[in-house]
C-alpha cells in the first residue's frame, strides 16, 4: 500500500456526506494528504458548489472541487484512478438516506465499494464522530481476501499513532468454520500460538517493525462472527474497523459486513486484496 | 485457415490496407499528423496476420504510436475506437469476399484427406468470424470434424493468439489432448500458440518470406506448401519430435530433481520459503530469507544448545496473545541469532532489493545436491536499467563453524556507481532477538566481529565475518565502485561462528577461524563442503525412476534430515529442527520414534550422538523422575539442555482469559520407553557394544525403574494410570495401549542388558550395578511386573482398546472437512473431545508401526478399520504411520493419500504453518512409510530383505525404486521394480 496522499469525498448536499469531509479533515491533517471534493453534476462556479454542498467557508482553502457531468458512482471512480486517490470516504447513503431496513449501503456506495481498487472508508448510517481515534480493529479469517487490511491498518495506525487489535473469531461448532492457516493442533500451547503468530506474519509481511509494533492485543474468541466482531467494537472502544473483503456485494455475500454496517457506529474501512503476485515453487504439481 | 486451407489472405490484406490507409487519410485530413500508409510486405505479417481482428487493430496502431479508446464491441464502423475500426475492416471483407469468393489450396485438402482416410480426426481453428462463411464458400466444411472461428473463441472466452487457448478447445473437442495432436499454421503467432500449447508437432507453412520466423517461434518442419507433406512423413516428423522431446524432458526432469526452485515473488509466502531455504549442518542453521532481508522477514540464524530463558515479546515464537507459566528455567527456548550474510546493493543510489527494488525476475534455488543456496534477482528500473544479483550461500558440511557467501553484481545494459555493503543484519535486536545482549567489542581490522551473551543461559555466540571484493586488495564490508555495462562485481565472504559451550573464548575462536582461511581457498573450502554432500547421498539417495518429483522430495526431505543434525552428543534434534522458531527448539519423541530410524539406516553416527544427547541429559530424568514421586529416570516430554522438563501446565488466552490445562508435561511418560526402543533398535543396526555397555544399559535400567515406581497393584495385575498416550486429545487414562507396551518394552530390555553385560562383561555390569545401586532384587521383581503389566488385548473383533473405558466413550462421525483440518473447537472445547472418540493421531496403531512383527494381519486391519475413521490427524506424525500400514495391508489407496500427504507436507505447506519450519519427523516418518510400509524391509543376519508383497504395493507413479540402506556397517542397494499384478 502506498502512503495516502489524495483523499477523495464525494459530497452531494447531505449531512451525511459532511461527515465524511469532517472525517476527511481529521485524516488529511494527519496525513498530510491532499482533499479532494467530487460532486457529480451540472457544472457550476466553485464557491457556489462548495456552499451548496454544504461546505463551511473556513474549510473551503483546503479543498479541490472536481464538478463531473457522469453518474455518480461512475464520477468517483473515475476521479479515483484520474487525481490517483489512496483513500475514498464516503456515508453509507447519500442524501436519499435508507428507504428501508433491506439495504445496509445505498446504490452509490455499493457501486463504489465493489469496483473501488483503493481503500473505501465508509460511515455507517449509525455513525457517531468520536475523534480521535485511538484504536482500530482488524479481523483476520485467515483467507487471502482479508490479508491486506492488515498492512492497511499497520501503515495508518502507524502514522495516526493508533493501537492494533486482531480479532480471529472461531464458528461456533462444527468443521470448517476457522480458515486459520494451521492445520493440525499438535501440542496446543505450541501450535495454537504460533498459528497466531503466522496469521500476522504472513499478513503484513512487508510492513516494518515500528508498524508491526503497533499491535497491542490478539483476541481470539469464539462464536457467531458478526456478534464477535460487533462484542468487541462495542467493548473495547474501537475508533476504526478495518475490514478486509472480496468486494462483493450480492445477495448471499459479505453478510457479516451487511451486519456490521447496521450495527456499528465507527467508520469501517474497507480493504480489497491486493493483486496475487507472480509466485512458483517447482514442486509437486508444479515440477517441471 | 487463411493461408493454409483458404486462400483469403489477399482479401483479408486487402481489406486492412484499405481500413488503415483511409483512417490515416481522414486523421491528416483532420490536421493531425501523417503516418506511413499501410504497406502490405511488412505491416500484413508484422501487424495482423493471424491475429483476431481487434488485436490487428491495436498491433497496428501501436506501431504508428497512435493510441485511440478501445469503445465497445458493439461499435459502429464510423466510431474511431478498436472496436470500431475493427468493425469498419470487417465490412471491408465482407464486400471483397461476397465479390471475389474464396479458393482452397489443392494440396491442403488432399492431405487432409488422406489423414482423414488413415483415421486421423481433423480440427480447423481461425480467428475469423467469417470462418465458417469462408469454409462454406470454399466448399471444404465437411473436411473437418471440428470447427472453431472467431465467435466461437468469444463464445467460449478463448484467447487469441498466439495464446494457445483456442488450438486446446479444439484438441479437446477431438477427444485428445494437445501432445497427440498436429498444428498447420503459416501465421507466426499460430505457430507460436502451437508451441505454447504444447503440441506433439508444429508445421509452419511459409507462402513467402516467412521461413525463418516460423522456425524460431517453434514450427518443428517448415515447408513452402503441404505438397511436400503425406500422412507417413507427417507421422514420421511426429515420432522424431516426440523421440526428441521425451529425452530432452526426462533429462531436465531428472536434473531439477536435485534442486527446489522458487519462481517469482510472493511476500505473504517468505516466511515459508525461508523454512525450505533455510541451510545448515547440525552445528548452525540459516534461514533462507532474502540477502537484503524484508521487513518482516523472520531471518533467524540458530546454533545447536544455544537456549535461553522464555522472552514473551513480540514477534517471538510464542505470542503474546496467548501467555504461559514457564518459570524461570533458563534453557527454555532456543535462541534466534541476526542474520549474518545481510546484503545492501544500490546502484547509483537507488536501493536494490525487492521490497523497494523494481523487478523483473527473482529466482531462489535450493541445490540439494551441493547443499548450497542461490539467488538470482534482476532488476530494471524507470529507465530501462536493468541490473543482476546473484548470491550463493552455504553452510559447510565439512567446517561445521563456517558459513560461505558469494555475490555477484552485474549492470547488465548501463554503467553505474554501484556499491555493496556486507554486514550482519542487526535490525531490533531488541524485539527481534530479545534473548540477546550485544558485546562492546574493539574493532579489528578487516574482521566484522560482533558477539551477544544471552540474558539467562549466559551464553555466548561469537560471529566474525571477513569480505573481499574481487580486485581489492584488503578486506573491508563496503565499497563503491563505477561498473561498465556487462562488467561484474565479485564478492567472496567468509563468517565464523563460535559459541561458549564449544569455546572458552569463542570471540577469538571466531576471528583466528575466519583469519585463518585463504581467499585463493574459497573454492576449495566450497568442493570440500560439496564432497561431504557427495558422500550423504550416497547413502541417503532415494530415486523413483519415472517420478522425478517424487525423487525431489524424498531428497529435500534428506537433505533437511541431514542439516538437523550433526555429532555434538549434547545436542538432539528440535521438532522443526535449525529451520524455525516453532516449538522453541524443543526435542520431543519425535527423534527416537520418527528419526532414529532413519538416521540408523543412513548415518548411524548421528543416531549415536542423538541418544547420547539422551545419555548426557540422564540426571535431568532422574530429577525429574523424583519430583514427580518415582525412581529411576522420566525423560522431559520436552526437552533442552539439562534434561528438565519445560513444558507449561497450562496457557492462558489473554482475550478471554481462558485457562488451558496442557497435560503433556507430566503426562505423557512414554517418552521414557520411546528412548529404550531407539537404543534397542541403534543396536540391532550396528552392534555397537560399547555403546552398549556404557550408555545404552545405564538408560535402558534406569528408564525401566522409573516404569517399575510408576505401575500400580491392583486385581492382581499392575496398571499405569493417569497418563496421555500419543493421542493427546484423550489426557489422565489409565492403562493406554501404546504406553503399556512400550514400558513392558522397556523393562524387557532392561532385562535382557542386564544379562548380556553379566554375560560378556561382567566387570562393566557390577560397576553400574553398583554405582545404580540396583540390587538382584529389584530386578527379580521387574520381572514379575513384566508378567503382570496389564496390557491391552484384541477383543473378539481383533481391537486393541486404547485405553480403559475408550469403547465407552461418545462416538463421533469425523466428516471429511475435519480430517487433516482439526477446527478450533479442539481448543476451545478440549474436555467435549476428551469425552468423544475422536483421536488426534496414531495411538494404538503405533504398535504395528513400531512392531510390525507382533500383530496378524487380520488385527492389524481390525485395528486399521476402527481407528483409522475416528482419527482427524491432528498431528503430522499421523499420516505416515496411517501410509506404513494401509501399505501393509494392500490398501494402495489409502496409502499413496496419506504418504503423499507426508511426503509434501512442507515443500506444498499442507499443514500451513511450514513458514514456522520444517517437519523433520514427518520427513523421517515419510521415509519410514516407505521403507517399511511399502517395501516392508526386514533386517537379517544378511542384510535387509524387501518384502515379496513390495513390487504389488508400489505407487504407479514411481516406477522403478532405488534405495540403499546401511546395516551393521554395509551399504545395501536395493532396486525395487514394480510388479506385473497390481491390486
Amino acid at each position: 500500500m502506498k502512503p495516502i496522499a489524495d483523499i477523495l469525498i464525494p459530497l452531494d448536499g447531505s449531512q451525511r456526506a459532511l461527515d465524511g469531509l469532517s472525517v476527511a479533515t481529521w485524516l488529511g491533517a494527519r496525513l498530510e494528504a491532499r482533499l479532494h471534493v467530487i460532486n457529480a453534476g451540472p457544472r457550476c462556479p466553485v464557491d457556489e458548489a462548495l456552499a451548496r454542498l454544504g461546505v463551511d467557508e473556513h474549510q473551503r482553502p483546503q479543498l479541490e472541487i472536481h464538478q463531473i457531468e457522469e453518474p455518480a458512482a461512475a464520477a468517483i471512480l473515475s476521479a479515483v484512478e484520474r487525481y490517483r486517490i489512496g483513500l475514498v470516504i464516503m456515508s453509507a447513503f447519500g442524501e436519499s438516506g435508507p428507504s428501508d431496513g433491506s439495504q445496509a449501503v445505498g446504490h452509490i456506495t455499493r457501486e463504489v465499494i465493489e469496483r473501488s481498487a483503493v481503500p473505501v472508508l465508509v460511515l455507517p448510517p449509525n455513525y457517531e464522530p468520536a475523534f480521535p481515534w485511538r484504536s482500530t480493529l482488524v479481523p483476520l479469517s485467515g483467507e487471502a481476501t482479508t490479508d491486506e487490511s492488515l498492512t492497511t491498518a499497520l501503515q495508518l495506525a502507524h502514522r495516526l499513532d493508533l493501537n492494533v487489535a486482531i480479532a480471529h473469531v472461531a464458528g461456533p461448532a462444527g468443521p470448517g468454520e476457522s480458515a486459520m492457516p494451521g492445520r493440525y493442533i499438535d501440542q496446543v500451547h505450541h501450535e495454537f500460538a504460533q498459528m497466531l503468530n503466522q496469521l500476522v506474519a504472513s499478513a503484513c509481511p512487508m510492513c516494518s517493525i515500528e508498524e508491526r509494533a503497533r499491535i497491542e492485543a490478539f483476541h481470539l474468541t469464539q462464536g457467531d462472527v458478526g456478534d464477535e466482531l460487533i462484542r468487541l467494537v462495542e467493548e473495547k472502544g474501537v475508533g476504526l474497523l478495518v475490514l478486509g473483503w472480496h468486494g462483493r456485494f450480492i445477495i448471499g455475500h459479505a453478510r457479516v459486513l451487511k451486519r456490521l454496517m447496521w450495527q456499528v457506529r465507527c467508520p469501517i474501512l474497507l480493504v480489497k486484496p491486493a493483486p496475487k503476485p507472480r509466485f512458483r515453487l517447482k514442486v509437486g504439481e508444479e515440477f517441471e | 485457415m487463411d493461408g493454409v486451407v483458404t486462400r483469403t489472405a489477399e482479401l483479408h490484406a486487402a481489406a486492412w490496407k484499405a481500413l488503415f490507409d483511409a483512417y490515416l487519410r481522414e486523421r491528416e485530413s483532420r490536421g493531425q499528423p501523417g503516418f506511413p500508409l499501410f504497406q502490405l510486405e511488412r505491416d500484413y505479417l508484422a501487424h495482423v496476420d493471424g491475429k483476431p481482428r481487434y488485436e490487428g487493430v491495436r498491433s497496428f496502431l501501436a506501431s504508428r504510436g497512435l493510441e485511440v479508446p478501445e469503445g465497445k464491441p458493439t461499435d459502429g464502423p464510423e466510431r474511431e475506437t478498436i472496436y470500431g475500426l475493427g468493425n469498419r475492416k470487417d465490412h471491408l471483407f465482407e464486400q471483397r469476399l461476397r465479390a471475389q469468393g474464396a479458393q482452397v489450396y489443392g494440396s491442403t485438402v488432399a492431405l487432409i484427406d488422406e489423414l482423414r482416410g488413415n483415421g486421423i480426426r481433423t480440427a480447423l481453428v481461425t480467428s475469423s468470424r467469417h470462418g465458417r462463411e469462408v469454409l462454406a464458400t470454399a466448399g471444404v466444411t465437411d473436411r473437418f470434424e471440428v470447427i472453431l472461428d472467431g465467435n466461437d473463441a468469444a463464445d467460449l472466452g478463448l484467447r487469441g493468439k498466439p495464446n494457445p487457448d483456442i488450438f486446446i478447445k479444439a484438441a479437446a473437442l477431438t477427444g485428445h489432448w494437445p501432445e497427440q495432436g498436429v498444428v498447420v499454421e503459416d501465421a507466426v503467432a499460430g505457430v507460436e500458440a502451437g508451441r505454447r500449447g504444447h503440441f506433439g508437432l508444429v508445421v509452419g507453412v511459409d507462402r513467402g518470406g516467412n521461413r525463418q520466423a516460423l522456425a524460431e517461434q517453434g514450427a518443428d518442419v517448415v515447408v513452402a506448401d503441404l505438397a511436400e507433406l503425406n500422412a507417413e512423413a507427417l507421422q514420421a516428423h511426429f515420432r522424431e519430435r516426440a523421440a526428441a522431446q521425451t529425452a530432452k524432458t526426462l533429462a531436465s526432469r531428472t536434473a531439477a530433481a536435485w534442486r527446489v526452485e522458487q519462481e517469482g515473488f510472493d511476500p505473504a509466502r517468505e516466511h515459508g520459503m525461508e523454512s525450505l531455504f533455510t541451510v545448515g549442518n547440525g552445528y548452525l542453521g540459516l534461514r533462507g530469507a532474502l540477502a537484503t532481508p524484508l521487513p518482516g522477514s523472520q531471518a533467524d540464524l540458530f546454533v545447536a544448545g544455544i537456549y535461553d530463558r522464555k522472552q514473551p515479546s513480540l514477534p517471538y515464537s510464542e505470542l503474546e496473545f496467548m501467555a504461559q507459566e514457564r518459570g524461570e528455567y533458563a534453557y527454555s527456548e532456543i535462541v534466534s541469532l541476526p542474520f549474518p550474510l545481510a546484503l545492501t546493493v544500490s546502484v547509483d543510489g537507488q536501493p536494490l532489493d525487492l521490497e523497494k527494488g523494481s523487478w523483473r525476475e527473482h529466482r531462489r534455488t535450493l541445490d540439494l545436491a551441493n547443499g548450497v543456496l542461490i539467488g538470482v534477482t534482476e532488476y530494471r528500473d524507470d529507465r530501462g536499467r536493468q541490473t543482476r544479483v546473484e548470491t550463493r550461500r552455504l553452510a559447510s558440511l565439512a567446517d561445521p563453524h563456517l558459513l560461505m557467501q558469494e555475490v555477484t553484481v552485474t549492470c547488465a545494459n548501463h554503467a553505474g556507481l554501484v556499491r555493496i555493503e556486507a554486514a550482519v543484519r542487526e535490525t531490533s535486536l531488541k524485539i527481534n532477538h530479545p534473548h540477546l545482549q550485544r558485546r562492546d567489542l574493539p574493532a579489528r581490522a578487516g574482521v566484522d566481529l560482533r558477539a551477544y551473551t544471552t540474558r539467562a543461559s549466559g551464553y555466548t555466540v561469537a560471529l566474525a565475518s571477513r569480505s573481499r571484493l574481487e580486485d581489492d586488495v584488503e578486506d573491508r564490508s563496503y565499497w563503491q565502485r563505477e561498473a561498465s555495462p556487462g562488467a561484474s562485481l565479485r564478492l567472496q565472504r567468509y563468517v565464523g561462528v563460535f559459541d561458549s559451550r564449544h569455546r572458552d573464548d569463542p570471540i577469538e575462536a571466531a576471528v583466528a577461524h575466519v583469519q585463518d582461511k585463504r581467499w585463493e581457498s574459497f573454492d576449495q573450502e566450497r568442493r570440500d563442503h560439496e564432497a561431504r554432500f557427495a558422500e550423504l547421498w550416497e547413502t541417503a539417495d532415494i530415486r523413483c525412476e519415472s517420478s522425478p518429483a517424487t525423487t525431489q522430495a524424498l531428497r529435500f526431505n534428506a537433505y533437511h534430515l541431514r542439516i538437523a543434525a550433526d555429532h555434538d552428543p549434547r545436542v538432539s534434534v528440535g521438532a522443526r529442527t535449525l529451520s524455525g522458531r516453532a516449538y522453541e527448539g524443543h526435542v520431543f519423541w519425535d527423534v527416537e520414534v520418527f528419526m532414529l530410524p532413519y538416521y540408523l539406516r543412513t548415518a548411524p553416527d548421528v543416531a549415536r550422538s542423538l541418544l547420547l544427547y539422551r545419555y548426557h541429559t540422564l540426571d535431568g530424568a532422574r530429577q525429574r523422575a523424583r519430583e514427580l514421586g518415582y525412581r529411576g529416570a522420566c525423560y522431559a516430554w520436552e526437552s533442552t539442555v539439562t534434561g528438565a522438563d519445560t513444558t507449561p501446565r497450562r496457557i492462558v488466552l489473554k482475550s478471554s482469559g481462558k485457562e488451558v490445562p496442557i497435560y503433556t508435561g507430566y503426562e505423557q511418560v512414554h517418552v521414557s520407553a520411546d528412548i529404550s526402543y531407539g537404543i534397542w533398535r541403534y543396536w540391532q543396526a550396528t552392534g555397537d557394544a560399547e555403546f552398549l555397555q556404557t550408555a545404552g544399559a545405564e538408560i535402558l535400567l534406569e528408564t525401566a525403574r522409573f516404569w517399575a515406581s510408576r505401575c500400580v497393584a491392583d486385581g492382581g495385575r499392575y496398571h499405569i494410570r493417569g497418563v496421555t498416550g500419543p493421542d493427546e486429545y484423550h489426557h489422565t487414562v489409565n492403562d493406554n495401549a501404546y504406553t503399556n507396551w512400550m514400558a513392558r518394552f522397556n523393562l524387557e530390555k532392561a532385562l535382557w542388558v542386564k544379562q548380556w553385560l553379566a554375560e560378556h562383561h561382567p566387570e562393566q555390569w557390577a560397576s553400574l550395578q553398583a554405582s545404580l545401586a540396583l540390587p538382584n532384587e529389584e530386578l527379580e521383581a521387574w520381572q514379575t511386573l513384566i508378567g503382570d503389566l496389564y496390557v491391552p488385548r484384541p477383543n473378539a473383533e481383533g481391537v486393541i482398546e486404547q485405553f480403559e473405558g475408550f469403547f465407552d466413550l461418545r462416538d463421533y462421525h469425523l466428516s471429511a472437512a475435519e480430517r487433516f483440518r482439526p477446527p478450533l473447537q479442539r481448543l476451545f472445547e478440549a474436555e467435549a473431545t476428551n469425552a468423544s472418540q475422536i483421536i488426534k493421531q496414531a495411538d494404538v496403531l503405533m504398535l504395528p508401526f513400531l512392531f510390525p512383527e507382533v500383530c496378524s494381519r487380520e488385527v492389524l486391519a481390525a485395528n486399521y478399520d476402527y481407528y483409522e475413521p475416528r482419527t482427524d490427524h491432528g498431528s503430522s506424525l499421523s499420516p505416515p504411520v496411517h501410509a506404513a500400514l494401509a501399505a501393509r495391508l494392500g490398501r494402495l489407496d489409502d496409502a499413496q493419500r496419506y504418504w503423499r500427504e507426508s511426503l509434501w507436507l512442507d515443500l506444498s505447506n499442507t499443514m500451513g504453518n511450514s513458514a514456522l519450519g520444517v517437519h523433520a519427523a514427518s520427513m523421517a516418518a515419510t521415509w519410514q512409510a516407505l521403507v517399511f510400509g511399502f517395501l516392508g524391509v526386514r533386517f537379517f543376519e544378511q542384510g535387509p530383505v524387501v518384502s515379496a508383497e513390495a513390487p504389488r504395493r508400489l505407487l504407479n507413479e514411481w516406477g522403478t525404486l532405488h534405495v540403499t540402506l546401511l546395516d551393521r556397517g554395509r551399504a545395501f542397494p536395493l532396486k525395487i521394480e514394480p510388479g506385473e499384478e497390481r491390486p
